[in-house]
């Protein structure tokens, strides 16, 4: 099989070809991207794999076509998705060539899922949102809500640390969710939630701990009630860093919302680059996902969370998205990860791989001493 | 009564800075210790 990755110099895509090792019969693997320069480099380090750098401008539609002719699996690693993904995927169909992605964008996914019938009739087969979130975070709502007997609610929060690791397009993507309205679904129906609003504090696992979550445009609360059927409400709130620059991330988004200048925003995004990369080199992050419903009668919840590098977890759900691709017979057409990814040996090959899901339960006692294990390393 | 205006206005920095530092205090990396008890999930508690 020959995989051609979109982005390929971003630090998604490095943590994706890293895991990409775990996949059998990969036959090459083109990297795609406009950076010819960090394109040369990587090509260089990643000399031991069958490699191939390939230059793409992912704003020209007959370069994109071209690339992806070269290749039978298309991996997208090119954010921000809102300015890429719908483009990408129109290609990909007319390429008829299958597309896996990390957007995460409740938008693009909206418009990508509208593409179904197209894709279905071309014979290619979509999965959009297969990240750590969206991605790993709506199997860990389907496996939380399939221990209850009927699910009322569904909260997922999420953490990730800033640091001089972080993206370009991940700040570019964190920019624009803290702006207007969030997805919610509220009694069964869909709703919005201004960004950045009713701030709660959410318990991750050490070293995480407690944070103050508030709401945040992802796609989980629109796309989940297809895979759970009757779920009354669904909500996403994140926290991104310590509460200083989370504040200070928040306010340069808003003051960059709407109509501006471009001038204005390069300015904002300057500030936020200054602000986001100060510090540590890795972004820890966590997904936690609480189910709240009935079980045997009674008022129950489960929670299930995963912490560990977040590119790092995110390209190891892609990877697997791409083992159950070559392995499972799915249908053309255009998914979200619970739709198709929601399968024990999925589950079994990301534990093989080192992911680590956790269990969190009210507490007996005191508990010291804990260790947590994740594809970023050991916790304490 | 506009003698007492700087006295209000001062009360009222003092106030709204206690809660910001209160606000920013709550939600740093500092507490790690949470209400649940975790542990590593097995096959059976997911599927």
């Amino acid at each position: 099989m020959r995989v051609l990755i979109l982005g390929a110099a971003g630090k998604a895509a490095g943590a994706a070809i890293y895991s990409l090792r775990l996949i059998p019969g990969l036959e090459r693997i083109y990297l795609a991207d406009r950076n010819a320069e960090a394109l040369c480099k990587l090509s260089a380090d990643l000399a031991h794999l069958p490699v191939s750098p390939r230059y793409l401008d992912a704003d020209n539609e007959s370069s994109l076509y071209e690339r992806m002719k070269e290749a039978d699996l298309i991996l997208g690693c090119l954010g921000p998705f809102h300015h890429y993904e719908g483009r990408i995927v129109r290609a990909a169909i007319a390429a008829g060539r299958d597309y896996i992605s990390l957007c995460d964008d409740p938008g693009s996914i909206t418009e990508v899922m509208a593409l179904g019938p197209e894709a279905a009739r071309s014979g290619v087969r979509v999965l959009c949102g297969c990240g750590l979130t969206p991605g790993l975070s709506n199997l860990l709502a389907c496996r939380a809500s399939s221990w209850l007997d009927g699910v009322d609610s569904i909260e997922l929060n999420w953490f990730l640390e800033l640091g001089s690791n972080l993206g370009t397009a991940t700040l570019e993507h964190l920019l624009r969710s803290f702006t207007g309205k969030a997805p919610v679904r509220r009694g069964g129906r869909a709703a919005g939630a201004r960004a950045g609003s009713w701030e709660e504090i959410s318990d991750f696992p050490p070293p995480v701990g407690s944070r103050v979550v508030s709401y945040l445009c992802h796609p989980e609360p629109a796309t989940l009630p297809d895979a759970i059927v009757g779920v009354g409400d669904i909500w996403f709130k994140a926290c991104v860093g310590s509460r200083a620059r989370g504040l200070a991330l928040h306010s340069l988004a808003w003051m960059g919302e709407g109509e501006r200048t471009e001038l204005w925003q390069t300015l904002l995004r300057t500030a936020a680059i200054g602000i986001a990369r100060r510090g540590e080199r890795s972004c820890l992050a966590a997904v936690r996902v609480t189910a709240s419903g009935v079980r045997n009668g009674t008022p129950h919840r489960r929670v299930l969370c995963v912490a560990g590098d977040y590119y790092r977890l995110s390209g190891l759900v892609m990877a697997a998205a791409v083992d159950g691709l070559t392995r499972a017979e799915w249908a053309p057409g255009v998914y979200t990860p619970e739709g198709i990814l929601d399968d024990p040996e999925v589950f079994a090959w990301l534990h093989r791989a080192g992911l680590h899901i956790l269990v969190g339960e009210a507490k007996q006692g005191d508990g010291p001493g804990e260790c947590y294990f994740t594809p970023g390393g050991c916790y304490n | 009564m506009r003698a007492a205006a700087p006295a209000v206005l001062i009360a009222m920095t003092i106030v709204l800075a206690f809660l910001a530092w209160r606000g920013l205090k709550a939600g740093s990396a500092g507490d790690i210790s949470t209400e649940l008890a975790w542990r590593e999930a097995d096959e059976e508690d997911l599927f």
